[in-house]
């Protein structure tokens, strides 16, 4: 039973794609296979133009961390409850030596500040259970971003906050992208935040990748059925009050016993015979819009 | 449409060695039959201790200080825990958060039913309860043969529909959910709610559904009260306090949803954090991250909740009479 | 700092550490507190209660209360040392298998079953029966050899829940080695687990102790408060209206349990909020 099948994707830098999908879609396995917490069966990796090997030694290991980074989506347990913020931040600097001694202090207060938490001196002592949700959130993306990464991987980092928090999350990651240069793998299931966030959204069902394609364009036409049911039930305060009505009821797909041909079909409005013989594949049916689905 | 649920003047919160904290203030509210209300909060706001303390359920720490809870007229603080237990399930139901580890994960879903059967209704006849069971099983769209399964055995949005249909076995008056759906994907959840809202139409009874998630409100209830620090900041039809939101935090947490659809452009939330609600600021808990905070006087007084439009109340004291007698102290 | 306040309004943190602290007390100033030798023989024996004798006399003319005070000091050694010991075992072996999976854990799994399913007493007794040293140092190792495997199971249980928390995942990615892994970010964690575990290996051990000595399986010749009450069984001293022979020093060998149970349950509460009332 594989959680990803057939992950293709391509990350410019400087640019935010959003990953949306349900709980068992793969989304989460796919970013931990790319930050090389999990092993892929099969496939590569390429950063910058380079193969990622396989095995890496420690030293390659470490090298490669420099450039992928991830955020959490839980705050209260990405941060070890027992390490006040001050270690938290200072373990990345000193375990890739990128500062020494007194410096080490100057350049965690730095990070702070870079995430909003002022003054540095109020927060840098705190432990996590001493911050909120947002302020703990904040500290994981300072982690995130003290070895100065090319790409970070953010796993669901709004789902778990207050509402009112959630934007201001958001708008600092994409400052800190303009700032920084930093190109963000976005993972969530709400597709309001990711068309808020991303410059291209791709679609996960069941281990798949099903739609690939820019934001806009995306939300706006979607080309495979299962964007349209993520659409259609999506709550929307702007719709003028008139609640749309799914007509599915099914539950996600068990992984283990996925039925023969495209995965989405028992559910697919628009199912046809030759959707239960084989997976299909992803195609580029318009420049940059991509879709697995064989009605189009 | 008569009142079925009056809740009056309740302060309920917890006792703690430093005091006492506040976690509901001076809530007023009213439900009538067949209405669906959503209580709609962040963390911390004080929400589910006010669910709680309706539903009777508040264990120590947790007391409830002051008010009453009027349920047919009568006040539930009063009954004592044998006349509770007759209402519980069989006139007022509570479907509590994460559904899905309420469920006894050593008893086949078939025995559950009959242990609430079995402790709130008069019947004891295992013919009745399965009739029953199936019948629930029906309205919130489970196959029977999951009658015999054992939780495990069921995804997170099957076990919260068997928790449903459970609050639901005896026909109770009035449902309380508390962020029934706050772990399930979207398409579940969106199902879900039609599913809750059908079947208030076929069985006609009232809801008050707790939430943090105003976007979800706004399309299916049919008044919100929107909670701030432990007060209810504004309360309205849903569709009066979508059009036209009275109070600051209202306005902001409406701000704060990203369009779907449409142009992407740079929104803001709210600034600052919830307060704690062990130390709130002085005058309306919600000035320090106000933007029309007036110094002077919000810091200072507490506005109370006041009908600014026809059925649309709000705590603030941009709306508050000239008279400041009008707007009291804590 | 707020971790000795916390442990200075736990009342059964407060009332199990001021019984171990008053014992600890007895046993080192045990030559100033006891009137005579532990095994002075010099006295009547058989004698009932006096001032004297604060606790009469035993059969061999030895002073009983001197005797129950010298005692303290092995008992309270071989109850701590073999504690520990054990709750080393456990921690090692826990930790190990939790951390590492695969064949690893699988090995020792296999060993921690084994020695979870036999029975711990008569095993005890059947290799202490083998033993012809006369010192304590087999009581020890056949206590702690029957008894850590419960704690292993916990501590592996632990290790594995913690292995898969969020932040234990964050270290990696910032590119933490395993070794700081282990044990900077996940050992702190278990910390109170670990301390719970000593406790009740320290339990453990006492009650053992007392029990293998009882059935004359330890160094009878030692004094421990075990040993005083296999000498008292055989010479009858209930029969004999001794009554306080014997209860002396059983009561004195619950009490010492009941410290290290309350210490445990303390610990539990402490790191475990949800435990608090």
């Amino acid at each position: 039973m594989r959680a990803v099948n057939d992950f293709n994707l391509t990350l410019q830098r400087g640019e935010v794609v959003a990953l949306v999908g349900e709980s068992g879609s793969g989304k989460t396995t796919a970013a931990r296979v790319i930050a090389r917490l999990y092993q892929p069966t099969r496939g590569a990796i390429m950063l910058n133009g380079r193969e990622v090997p396989a095995k890496m030694s420690r030293r390659e290991l470490l090298a490669f961390r420099r450039h992928v980074q991830m955020i959490f989506q839980d705050p209260f347990s990405s941060l070890n409850p027992l390490h006040s913020v001050r270690y938290t931040l200072s373990r990345p600097l000193l375990i890739h030596r990128l500062a020494q001694g007194r410096e080490v202090e100057q350049r965690v207060k730095e990070m702070l500040e870079r995430v909003g938490l002022t003054p540095p001196e109020l927060f840098i002592n705190k432990l996590p259970h001493e911050l909120s949700g947002g302020q703990r959130q904040r500290v994981g993306i300072a982690r995130a971003l003290a070895v100065g990464p090319d790409l970070i991987l953010a796993d669901e980092p709004t789902s778990m906050l207050d509402v009112s928090i959630r934007l201001d999350i958001m708008n600092l990651m994409l400052d800190l992208k303009d700032e920084e240069g930093l190109s963000y793998l976005f993972i969530t299931h709400d597709l309001a935040g990711a068309h808020y966030v991303a410059d291209r959204i791709a679609i996960m069902y069941a281990s798949y990748l099903v739609e690939l394609g820019p934001s806009d364009d995306v939300i706006n036409e979607p080309l495979h059925p299962y964007t349209e049911l993520l659409k259609s039930a999506a709550p929307k305060t702007e719709s003028g009050l008139k609640p749309e009505r799914i007509s599915t009821s099914y539950d996600i797909p068990d992984l283990a016993k996925l039925p023969p041909g495209c995965p989405f079909w028992p559910r697919c409005p628009h199912a046809e015979p030759q959707c239960k013989v084989r997976v299909p594949e992803l195609r580029e049916v318009a420049p940059g819009r991509f879709t697995r689905c064989l009605l189009r | 449409m008569s009142v079925l649920l009056h809740v009056e003047n309740l302060s309920a919160g917890y006792v703690q060695p430093e005091g006492r904290v506040l976690a509901a203030r001076n809530i007023n509210l009213q439900l009538a039959e067949g209405e669906f209300m959503g209580l709609a909060g962040e963390s911390g706001c004080g929400k589910t201790t006010l669910a709680y303390a309706i539903a009777g359920l508040l264990q120590p720490p947790g007391r409830v200080f002051e008010g009453k809870v009027l349920f047919n007229g009568r006040d539930l603080l009063e009954l004592s825990q044998a006349e509770m237990r007759k209402v519980r399930w069989k006139e007022m139901s509570i479907v509590m958060q994460a559904s899905m580890n309420v469920l006894n994960p050593v008893m086949r879903v078939r025995h559950q039913f009959y242990d609430v059967l079995r402790t709130h209704s008069e019947r004891h006849d295992p013919q009745y309860f399965d009739q029953v069971a199936l019948e629930m099983f029906r309205l919130v769209g489970i196959s029977p043969e999951y009658l015999d399964a054992y939780p495990h055995q069921l995804s997170g949005g099957m076990k919260q529909r068997v928790a449903i249909a459970i609050a639901l076995a005896l026909r109770p008056r009035l449902v309380i959910l508390d962020e029934p759906t706050t772990a399930l994907d979207v398409v579940i959840q969106r199902s879900i709610l039609q599913q809750i809202d059908s079947l208030r139409s076929e069985l006609g009874f009232s809801i008050i559904m707790i939430t943090h998630d105003l976007s979800l409100l706004v399309e299916i209830a049919d008044t919100i009260a929107v909670m701030y620090a432990g007060c209810v900041v504004e309360r309205a039809p849903a569709e009066e306090l979508y059009r036209d939101p009275h109070h600051p935090y209202t306005q902001g947490l409406m701000r704060s949803f990203p369009p779907l659809v449409g142009t992407r452009q740079r929104m803001h939330g709210i600034p600052g954090q919830p307060p704690n609600l062990a130390s709130l600021p002085t005058g309306c808990p919600f000035h320090p991250r106000c933007p029309r905070a007036m110094p002077g006087r919000c810091n200072v007084m507490t506005p109370s909740l006041q009908e600014v439009k026809p059925h649309h109340y709000a705590a603030c004291l941009l709306y508050a009479d000239a008279s400041s007698s009008a707007a009291s102290q804590a | 700092m707020g971790k000795a306040r916390r442990i200075l309004r736990n009342k059964k943190a407060l009332t199990g550490a001021a019984i171990l602290v008053f014992l600890t007390l007895v046993a080192v100033f045990a030559p100033v507190i006891a009137p005579y030798g532990p095994n002075e023989t010099r006295f009547l024996p058989g004698q009932p209660p006096s001032r004297e004798h604060l606790l009469g006399t035993t059969s061999l003319g030895q002073d009983i209360f001197s005797q129950v005070v010298w005692g303290t000091r092995l008992t309270l050694v071989v109850g701590l040392v073999t504690g520990s010991l054990c709750a080393a075992i456990s921690t090692t072996i826990g930790l190990v298998a939790g951390y590492f999976g695969g064949w690893v854990d699988e090995i020792l799994s296999l060993i921690t079953n084994v020695f979870l399913v036999l029975p711990g007493l008569p095993l005890m007794i059947i290799i202490a029966a083998y033993i012809t040293v006369q010192s304590v140092v087999p009581i020890i190792i056949v206590i702690s050899i029957t008894g850590w495997a419960w704690g292993a199971r916990v501590l592996r249980s632990q290790m594995m829940t913690l292995k898969n928390r969020d932040y234990v995942k964050a270290a990696v990615i910032a590119g933490e080695s395993p070794l700081r892994i282990i044990f900077c970010e996940i050992f702190p964690n278990m910390l109170g687990l670990i301390v719970a575990n000593f406790f009740g290996a320290a339990l453990y051990a006492v009650l053992s102790e007392a029990g293998l000595e009882f059935l004359g399986l330890g160094n009878v010749n030692a004094v421990t408060w075990g040993t005083i009450l296999y000498w008292a069984q055989n010479n009858q001293a209930i029969l004999m209206g001794q009554w306080q022979w014997m209860v002396v020093p059983g009561v004195l060998i619950a009490v010492l349990g009941m410290s290290f149970a309350l210490l445990n349950f303390a610990v539990d509460e402490m790191t475990n909020p949800r435990l608090r009332r």
